[in-house]
């Protein structure tokens, strides 16, 4: 190996960051946690804080319309709101019957599930970087992104060595059936944002080649290994790893267009009680009041986050890290707790 | 530089490309978020030197290097608590046929200022006088180390059995 093909190697499979990672959200928490005089506030808010939730708890937890119309979900509980280090009770916001119903739907679908995969795009990792994404290979950027993706090669044939089994991380197999190559690039195909291209106009790319291939993915239970395809194009170096698995896929980000929009929660952290859960967010600060309410069944809990008041479309504040309180009818144990925009399990610190 | 949006824009320009270095560094997602907002946190303390520097991401890039390194020097022989079991080398054998895993598994071996050494010359593209400057280190010392560092990878097992299986057209 040369010094060429080393540089090749590494610029070539080194990974792209998973979109877990915020790093907007982390770059809000760094300002945040060293701006003192936001320290010196925090300490009375907090205090604050605990006074207006604990009076939340303890008051009437408001029923809304429409509750108890889902055979396995509670629904509706409403909790006390934080929003920018502040503790507002937000009493306007409430979540509509669609997104209560679309709620529901998405916390449906894990039961009985027990191979939960962290965040909406755990499918999907790009390999490779682009080294003109702004130039040349932006019509390919976002043709992937798109997946306005062909294929010139066969996709029934198999491969010479056999897909492995989807294991954890400790060896156990993990109970979801591996999927064929033809089942794999429909399942490339699927994902993706359509649309999100704007103006740019996309060129499509060519699938040339197909290996077999491992990817590590974050779960509600642990890490896995899953067989997946690497997808090779003609028209770039950066290849596409899809994994090839039989699990349903987080909703499409554009089913939410039908319903009024909602926040997606990133963490939950859950309280000592196993009954409180805060959930953190990323919004835009412009006035707006948050409040969460939880979707619950035996098997999951749907966090739904609602604004109280319209944003200020003038507003031009910058993007921060946002928190509610959800209180739950019944403790967390082992539930999966999913946002309920587009329906992914979301990580839990306990 | 100095104000707070110049430093979100930073974070979110230059976070990817940090996050994968930090990846080649520590061969873990998890590992490279924390060293990366490790770095970010230290920058921001002294953001108008970030900004005062002549190339502002090579001196981020040489803070997480410090962070790095220093950390491991901290805990050399430190348990290292994890969820599950550690898994198993060679307990899945199709995962050696993935590139990427052959490339974690070798450069796992490597001591770390030798993978650093790597990582900075041949995934940032740094000359060998940049490379030592981001070191601290002289010019000799970065040729040695790289030297041995290709010796370890190319005889490394992992990287020699390389596995692509094209489907058939």
């Amino acid at each position: 190996m040369t010094d060429t093909e080393l540089s090749e190697l590494l610029h070539t499979h080194t990974p792209e960051p998973p979109p877990s990672i915020d790093l907007h959200g982390m770059a809000a928490r760094i300002q945040a946690d060293a701006d003192p005089a936001r320290r010196r506030r925090l300490i009375p808010m907090t205090a604050a804080a605990a006074v207006i939730a604990t009076v939340a708890v303890a008051g009437a937890v408001a029923r809304l319309p429409g509750d108890g119309s889902a055979p396995t979900a509670t629904s509706g509980r409403s909790a006390s709101a934080t929003h920018s280090g502040s503790s507002t009770m937000a009493s306007g916001a409430r979540p509509s019957q669609a997104q209560l119903a679309w709620a529901r739907m998405l916390v449906d679908r894990l039961t009985g599930q027990t191979f939960v995969p962290l965040g909406a795009d755990w499918d999907f990792q790009q390999v490779g970087a682009w080294t003109d994404p702004a130039g040349s290979e932006q019509p390919y950027l976002f043709a992937l992104n798109d997946r306005r993706i062909t294929s010139r090669i066969d996709l029934s044939s198999t491969p010479q060595v056999p897909l492995p089994a989807p294991r954890w991380a400790d060896g156990r197999p993990v109970p979801v059936s591996p999927l064929p190559l033809r089942d794999t690039f429909n399942r490339l195909l699927a994902g993706g944002c359509r649309g999100c291209a704007g103006r740019v106009k996309l060129k499509p790319l060519t699938v040339t080649g197909a290996s077999p291939s491992t990817m590590r993915v974050r779960t509600t239970r642990g890490p896995a290994v899953l067989p997946a395809w690497r997808f090779t194009f003609a028209e770039t170096r950066v290849q596409a790893l899809e994994a090839a698995v039989d699990v349903p896929m987080a909703a499409a980000s554009n089913s939410t267009t039908s319903i009024p929009p909602m926040s997606s929660v990133d963490r939950v952290t859950v309280a000592a009680d196993g009954r409180n859960l805060t959930a953190s967010f990323m919004t835009v600060p412009c006035g707006q009041r948050y409040a969460g309410y939880a979707v619950e069944s035996d098997h999951a809990v749907g966090i739904v986050v609602v604004a109280s008041n319209p944003s200020n479309r003038n507003c031009a504040a910058p993007a921060g890290l946002s928190r509610v309180t959800v209180h739950l009818a019944a403790p967390l144990k082992d539930r999966v707790v999913i946002e309920t925009v587009r329906g992914s399990a979301v990580e839990v610190d306990r | 530089m100095g104000r707070p949006d110049s430093f979100t824009d930073f974070v979110t320009e230059q976070g990817r490309g940090l996050l994968r270095t930090a990846w080649l560094l520590t061969g873990d997602w998890a590992a490279a978020e924390d060293l990366v907002q490790t770095t970010f946190t230290r920058a921001w303390r002294h953001w108008d030197r970030v900004g005062d520097a002549d190339d502002p991401p090579s001196y981020v890039r040489r803070i997480m290097l410090n962070c790095h390194l220093k950390t491991l020097r901290r805990r050399w022989n430190g348990e290292r608590p994890t969820p599950v079991l550690p898994e198993v080398a060679g307990v899945d054998g199709h995962a050696a046929s993935d590139i990427r895993a052959s490339l974690e598994t070798a450069l796992a071996t490597l001591p770390p200022r030798q993978r650093a050494v790597v990582v900075l010359r041949y995934f940032s593209d740094l000359t060998e006088a940049q490379t030592a400057a981001e070191l601290g280190c002289s010019v000799g010392t970065v040729k040695s180390q790289a030297s041995r560092a290709m010796a370890t990878l190319r005889s490394h097992p992992a990287l020699a059995g390389l596995l692509t299986v094209e489907a058939t057209r």
